[in-house]
């Protein structure tokens, strides 16, 4: 089924129209943050980039913005990466074990855990959001990094993820290793955890971006700007009443937050998409 | 060398040592940007005066944000020893008596005795309680003020003397700006607090049942009364001949007036100094017009703003450090530093004596136009101010009933009795909450 | 695969188990059952009083015009959202699937705005919306149009919608992507020998293939637009002008954290976990039935 030339010029160029809507507001991020905030103060603003790249990166970078309290960048960066990794290992790590339960043994608790773990599906945390607030707290997790990460790192999808894929694995990989007189545990570490590697790096993935864009959690967690990180960092920012926004350090901010999550989803996008389409099954 | 490395320790230690006794105490603030820096100013000379405390700025985003945090580290255990809470907030706070220091309690004790008549009347009364006990601090005052473009009304041929002081006047000369070509006349920021809330004040009409909330916590409203109703009904028919622009709620309507397309506005006293740094052309500050035919206009004004609170749960040590915190931020010279450096108002008699004195008030004219309003007549029960529970949820559906006013949904009494039911329903709530 | 070979330790798996039941314990159901206890009860913010009203908090809920208004609001909202995105989704995943080159380049760049924070995203269009500065209204100034979401509702809800679809559209992308791949190409030849034409052959053979991506795109689509919203309507109008762009979950998080309404928070989330539960059952229950495969 071969389209004609024209058709496909026609859909190259639609295509391109569509591609530059989407970037139009990045572009127009970046402008904004290579400008002083003076350029900034009367539309329409520039089109082209201006100078201030360096200063106004180096300035929200190592300074921060007064009305963020200050809090420099760098730090917020420092804090979204391990805030994004630790949920996304902890997901995984938790979720293999309890996958590796599930599917190799019968237990007593087996059913309840399996519902309980179906249950968290329906309860995402908006939904609990200010009874969670209130657990933390009366456990003194707030403000603090495992208040953070801590009730992020449960995930049924993982687990169901690593329950499907050890349904599929042939039979005769365990009896093997039973006759072989291995223990579950060996069996885990040397069959198991090398087979589920393409899952592994994929959720990973997925779930470090997912991390790392957490907004409302972290917005409610952390009340410091120290423990602040970027994503949620751009609220304080967006929101100072009485102040004309500065947005060229706003701009710089933005940029800054959304740059890791993309390249980590475009630099490992065949894992990302693995991930994702794996996740909805 | 052995001597200054024994002289260098002895003195590190001893440093440490300093630092170790130094009482430490948190003040959870709202105060960011410019004000931030202010506020450090002010931490810093406290702390030359008295190094024996150290204070931590701890900025918590805007006035909401520092509630919540407040409600949840209470509840957690863990509350900072010093709150700024929004003036809405003061009936939330009231209720919750078992967590806060009578602020007239902690000052008296520690040897700094106030009440609320140290302070100007409007601002006293204000944050005390119903048998006339000073419960928190003021500390950021403000009220409104009409700010007026005079380049605009040099244009139209008109005078600083023509700057309106009735509502009637307002729309006479706001006839003869549009003559001249100007865009707009009039507009205002933060609609509900200025033309429901204030306005009653200005005219000493009750706002709510029980004194506007100070004699009991069952409270109904009472704004959509004739009164009300007919100014904005007013506003309505201004905005149909171009008189008036609706600029949107909170503080937008800011850049209709500083991009000179409406040659006056109704904004805080608060706004005064960015607006005079902003703009370029000249600013006066003139008194909220009144309703000549209403008995006892103008009355005074209400603060906005908020207050410094104290939580209870800390050492006395701390507690004495607070006091004299306080005792500092109310010195006269403080004060004077704290106006110039903010536009916020005078807080004591002795505060606005001494600023007066110094002459601050002749070399910036526009700071006493708000003074003037607070002080104009001594409160009444109308005019002490407003305490109402779900205060912000009310200004809310207060915003919601004016704009469907200006957008011409509605018609102002339609819009001002639905509003009132709806904020009694609220205030209902909160009485439940308080039981 | 139900007959597993399996191990016989007792006690190992349950520690395996552990650390996600605990967590699960802690942080979801217990969480859960406080939101549940609260809905029943009306308390002042610092917890000194606290008596039990039964269903008055849902009643209230039902009565109150803001709450059916943010009921109705959400709806439209999610709707738009969901249509817009599947949509553009498709769309794009049909001229990439047609292209005979560049086809990994065009997924790349189109699949990254999935990777944005919704709050980020807020950020960015919002300054491209910015009644005072931004370039949209400086435009739509010059073709008469008065733009200020600050004071229409109408244009703000305009506004979410249209963050949320530049947000989320690649995510349908993908996923139609992979679906359309998946269709033999033997298919679309049978059916142009039959003579139909493009337009025929994509509505009466592809998309009917596709209905599974569908149906399952709807329904993650409408969760995303009833929860993950949050932080663009947090940045972009904070759920204003006063409350018109207030959608359910956002009112949860207001009214708790905001104006310290625990009850009636806790009411609202109650109400939502069974909206959620019901969506569940509607998708598993389809999805038994219509098996197109």
């Amino acid at each position: 089924m071969k389209s004609s030339r024209a058709s496909q010029y026609a859909t190259h160029a639609l295509l391109i129209i569509g591609l530059l809507v989407l970037l139009l507001p990045i572009y127009f991020a970046f402008v904004a943050s290579t400008h002083s905030v003076k350029a900034l103060l009367t539309a329409p603003i520039p089109f082209w980039p201006g100078h201030h790249f360096l200063s106004n990166y180096a300035t929200v970078l190592f300074h921060g913005v007064k009305t963020l309290g200050g809090e420099p960048v760098w730090h917020l960066l420092w804090n979204s990466f391990w805030m994004a990794f630790f949920i996304a290992a902890g997901k995984v790590v938790v979720s293999l074990l309890s996958a590796f339960a599930l599917v190799y043994f019968r237990f007593p608790l087996r059913t309840l855990g399996f519902w309980l773990i179906f249950l968290t599906l329906m309860l995402p945390v908006q939904v609990r959001i200010v009874p969670t607030f209130q657990v933390v707290a009366q456990l003194g997790m707030l403000n603090h990094f495992s208040g953070l990460c801590l009730p992020l790192i449960a995930s049924a999808t993982a687990t169901f993820l690593f329950r499907q894929f050890f349904m599929t694995m042939p039979r005769e990989l365990c009896e093997a290793a039973k006759m072989d007189g291995a223990g579950p545990m060996r069996f885990f570490w040397d069959i198991v955890l090398p087979l589920s590697k393409t899952n592994i790096a994929a959720l990973f993935v997925i779930m470090f971006v997912y991390g790392w864009n957490q907004y409302l959690w972290p917005l409610i967690a952390t009340s410091s700007a120290n423990m602040s990180t970027v994503v949620m960092g751009i609220q304080k920012l967006a929101l100072a009443a009485d102040q004309v926004p500065s947005w060229d350090l706003i701009m710089a901010t933005a940029i800054l937050a959304l740059i890791v999550p993309v390249c980590v989803m475009l630099i490992m996008q065949r894992w990302f998409v693995k991930g994702l389409v794996d996740t909805e099954k | 060398m052995k001597r200054v490395c024994f002289g260098l320790l002895l003195a590190l230690g001893l440093f440490q040592g300093a630092l170790a006794q130094r009482v430490t105490i948190h003040f959870w603030n709202a105060m960011g940007g410019s004000l931030a820096t202010t506020l450090n100013g002010l931490i810093a000379q406290f702390e030359q005066q008295y190094p024996q405390y150290h204070i931590v700025n701890d900025y918590k985003g805007d006035y909401p944000t520092l509630l919540t945090s407040l409600v949840a580290a209470y509840r957690a255990g863990h509350p900072p020893a010093i709150a700024q809470v929004y003036e809405i907030g003061t009936a939330l706070m009231m209720s919750e008596r078992q967590a806060i220091v009578p602020v007239q309690t902690l000052m008296t004790q520690a040897g700094y005795p106030l009440t609320p008549n140290t302070f100007l009347p409007a601002i006293g009364y204000y944050y005390a309680s119903r048998q006339g006990q000073l419960m928190s601090l003021p500390f950021n005052s403000s009220s409104p003020v009409m700010y007026v473009n005079r380049a605009e009304f040099k244009r139209a041929g008109l005078t600083l003397a023509d700057i309106p002081r009735t509502w009637p006047e307002v729309k006479s000369i706001g006839l003869r700006l549009q003559a001249a070509g100007v865009h707009c006349a009039i507009t205002t920021a933060w609609p509900a607090w200025i033309q429901l809330e204030e306005l009653s004040a200005w005219h000493n009409v009750p706002y709510a049942s029980a004194d506007n909330g100070f004699a009991s916590f069952d409270v109904k409203a009472l704004y959509d009364n004739p009164m009300v109703i007919h100014h904005v009904a007013f506003l309505a028919q201004l905005e149909r001949q171009h008189l008036f622009e609706y600029g949107g709620q909170g503080d937008s309507a800011e850049s209709l007036f500083t991009s000179g397309q409406c040659a006056m506005m109704l904004e805080s006293s608060g706004a005064r100094g960015g607006i005079e740094h902003n703009v370029g052309f000249p600013v006066s500050v003139a008194m909220m017009p009144y309703w000549p035919n209403v008995k006892g206009a103008p009355q005074n004004t209400i603060i906005g703003g908020a207050s410094l609170w104290v939580v209870r749960g800390q050492s006395k040590a701390v507690y004495q450090g607070v006091a004299t915190f306080f005792h500092f931020l109310l010195e006269p010279k403080t004060q004077l530093e704290f106006q110039r450096q903010t536009g916020y108002l005078p807080l004591t008699h002795a505060g606005f004596a001494y600023a007066k004195k110094l002459g601050y008030y002749r070399d910036t004219p526009g700071a006493i136009v708000a003074v003037r309003e607070l002080t104009n007549k001594a409160p009444t029960a109308y005019s002490r101010g407003i305490r109402l529970g779900n205060f912000p949820q009310i200004r809310v559906v207060n915003n919601t009933a004016l704009e469907s006013v200006f957008s011409g949904q509605a018609t102002a009494a339609q819009a001002l009795h639905r509003a009132a039911r709806q904020a009694d329903v609220l205030l209902n709530r909160f009485s439940e909450m308080t039981q | 695969m139900n007959s597993q070979v399996i191990f016989k330790n007792k006690l190992l798996p349950v520690l395996l188990i552990l650390p996600q039941i605990l967590i699960t314990l802690v942080f979801f159901i217990w969480p859960a059952f406080e939101a549940l206890w609260q809905s029943f009860f009306i308390e002042d913010p610092m917890g000194f009083h606290q008596h039990f009203v039964g269903l008055k908090n849902f009643a209230a809920l039902f009565a109150s015009h803001a709450y059916l208004y943010s009921i109705v609001m959400t709806l439209v909202f999610s709707v738009c959202v969901t249509v817009l995105t599947m949509a553009g989704g498709l769309l794009f995943s049909v001229l990439v699937n047609r292209v005979t080159r560049g086809q990994k380049l065009y997924m790349l760049l189109l699949m990254w705005p999935y990777a944005v924070a919704p709050a980020v995203a807020g950020i960015l269009l919002r300054f491209m919306f910015d009644p005072a500065i931004g370039i949209a209204p400086y435009l739509l100034r010059h073709v008469g149009i008065h733009w200020d979401y600050h004071v229409s509702a109408y244009q703000a809800l305009l506004l979410i919608i249209l963050v949320a679809v530049w947000q989320q559209t690649s995510y349908s992308f993908l996923f139609y992507l992979a679906a359309l791949q998946g269709v033999p190409d033997s298919l679309h030849e049978a059916a142009a020998m039959d003579g139909a034409n493009a337009w025929q052959r994509f509505w009466h053979v592809t998309f009917p293939l596709l209905s599974p991506t569908t149906f399952f795109l709807v329904v993650m689509n409408m969760l995303y637009a009833f929860f993950d919203t949050f932080g663009i309507i947090q940045i972009v109008t904070q759920g204003g002008p006063a409350n018109a762009t207030q959608t359910l979950v956002y009112k949860v998080y207001n009214d708790g954290f905001v104006g310290l309404d625990f009850g009636s928070s806790a009411a609202q989330s109650v109400i939502l976990m069974l909206v959620i539960v019901g969506l569940m059952v509607i998708q598993f229950r389809v999805i038994e039935k219509r098996v197109h495969y």
